[in-house]
């Protein structure tokens, strides 16, 4: 074998592993739906939610819960995390790149800024004040940023066949999650801070992936994303809790109470499914570029849906049909394009 | 704190209507069965690139 073909062949590899990162990426998110759900009716969350409702109404009471969660669930992420680097043999590794601030960790420091309390912030807020389809819908819209970012800062190739598949997937997860929008939107006046949640993830996610890129020139992505954990579990556990228990709101105390061993139970695995999606994000920029691997993680809002039907026995509306076969076929689109197209993927 | 009976049973009724059998544990099967596959092929990546 020649070569070229060899080159060919390697070419093909490496994109067919990126979409496959992608792919795990979407799965482990969508699965992440059934303990990120069922976790807001376990004790002590659910007591928390009620107790600062009453004295600061059910849209504060919901952001302020959600940070604890997002707070616990932030440190069984790097729990999982350690999992996976141990068996991949790479806390070395991890260390050298902790060590290499400047040229590298800094850059996973920053994403964890927009990924942690910019993007999952936001979404909660769109969440709280405007509804969960809402927010869905705006998170959806990551990629767009994402990969116009990528574009204008290190020139990252973004194919006519490949806005075409990111923006049908885009299109699936808004008819998934269209008519709960309707309803959302049309229940009354609007509060601004909603939007400003909606506008807060999908830029939030879109950056972080475009500095994630960045950093990833130069560092392995199992343990750059393990210290954007780091990054987010000081931003979480040593800022905006201890923050909001000087504030007033009963933190520690109910964070306390999560020890019960149902509850840790249901946090561990939403760790080692948020972490294991967020490795594999992580691991698919590389490989295919930060708008294919934003796009491809979309079809997680299809997964959702399946595992939230098996799981929960919702049966899905017909919108939500529609919007899945959208999404698998801007997948397919974007699956389908020649393998050359991709060989390189910053610009000349 | 241990899980009031409210609690329980707001849990227990998520699983109630699942189309799994055991639906309340084998979520939880799942995402091992899924995450040792991850590891699996992180495992085989690392050797190949």
């Amino acid at each position: 074998m020649d070569l070229k073909a060899l080159k060919k062949q390697e070419s093909k590899r490496k994109i067919s592993k990126g979409y496959m990162w992608a792919l795990f990426c979407a799965v482990f998110w969508g699965i992440w739906y059934l303990p990120g759900t069922v976790v807001w009716v376990l004790n002590p969350f659910d007591e928390m939610y009620g107790v600062i409702a009453e004295t600061n109404g059910d849209a504060v009471s919901l952001v302020v819960t959600a940070v604890l969660i997002t707070a616990f669930n932030a440190l069984t992420v790097m729990l999982a995390l350690m999992v996976w680097n141990g068996v991949l043999q790479k806390f070395g590794e991890l260390g050298r790149t902790l060590k290499e601030f400047n040229p590298c960790s800094k850059w996973f420091f920053l994403a964890s800024i927009f990924g942690g309390p910019v993007a999952i912030l936001g979404s909660f807020m769109a969440m709280g004040f405007i509804g969960g389809a809402f927010a869905a819908v705006a998170a959806l819209l990551y990629p767009v940023i994402g990969s116009v970012l990528a574009y204008y800062w290190y020139g990252e190739k973004i194919t006519k066949r490949a806005a075409i598949g990111i923006v049908v997937i885009i299109l699936g997860g808004i008819t998934i999650f269209g008519g709960g929008l309707i309803t959302e939107l049309g229940a009354g006046e609007v509060p601004w801070i909603g939007y400003l949640g909606g506008l807060m993830a999908a830029a939030g996610w879109g950056i972080e992936g475009a500095i994630a890129g960045k950093g990833l020139d130069i560092a392995e992505p199992d343990v750059g994303l393990t210290l954007r954990f780091v990054g987010e579990n000081i931003i979480w556990w040593i800022l905006i809790v201890p923050i909001l228990a000087i504030v007033g709101f009963p933190m520690y105390s109910f964070a306390i109470q999560a020890f019960e061993p149902l509850t840790l139970l249901v946090l561990i695995f939403a760790g080692i499914t948020f972490g294991f999606c967020y490795v594999c994000w992580y691991k698919s920029f590389p490989l295919i570029g930060v708008g294919r691997g934003q796009g491809i993680g979309n079809l997680y809002g299809l997964c959702a849906i399946i595992f939230i039907f098996l799981f929960f026995g919702d049966v899905p509306q017909w919108t939500i049909l529609l919007g899945g076969a959208l999404c698998v076929a801007g997948s397919f689109i974007m699956f389908t394009e020649e393998a050359g197209e991709l060989e390189t993927l910053r610009g000349e | 704190m241990v899980q009031t009976e409210a609690a329980m049973e707001a849990y227990n009724a998520y699983w109630a209507n699942s189309f799994i059998p055991a639906g309340d544990i084998m979520w939880m099967v799942l995402i091992l069965i899924l995450a040792v596959v991850a590891l699996w092929q992180a495992r085989t990546f690392v050797s190949q690139f």
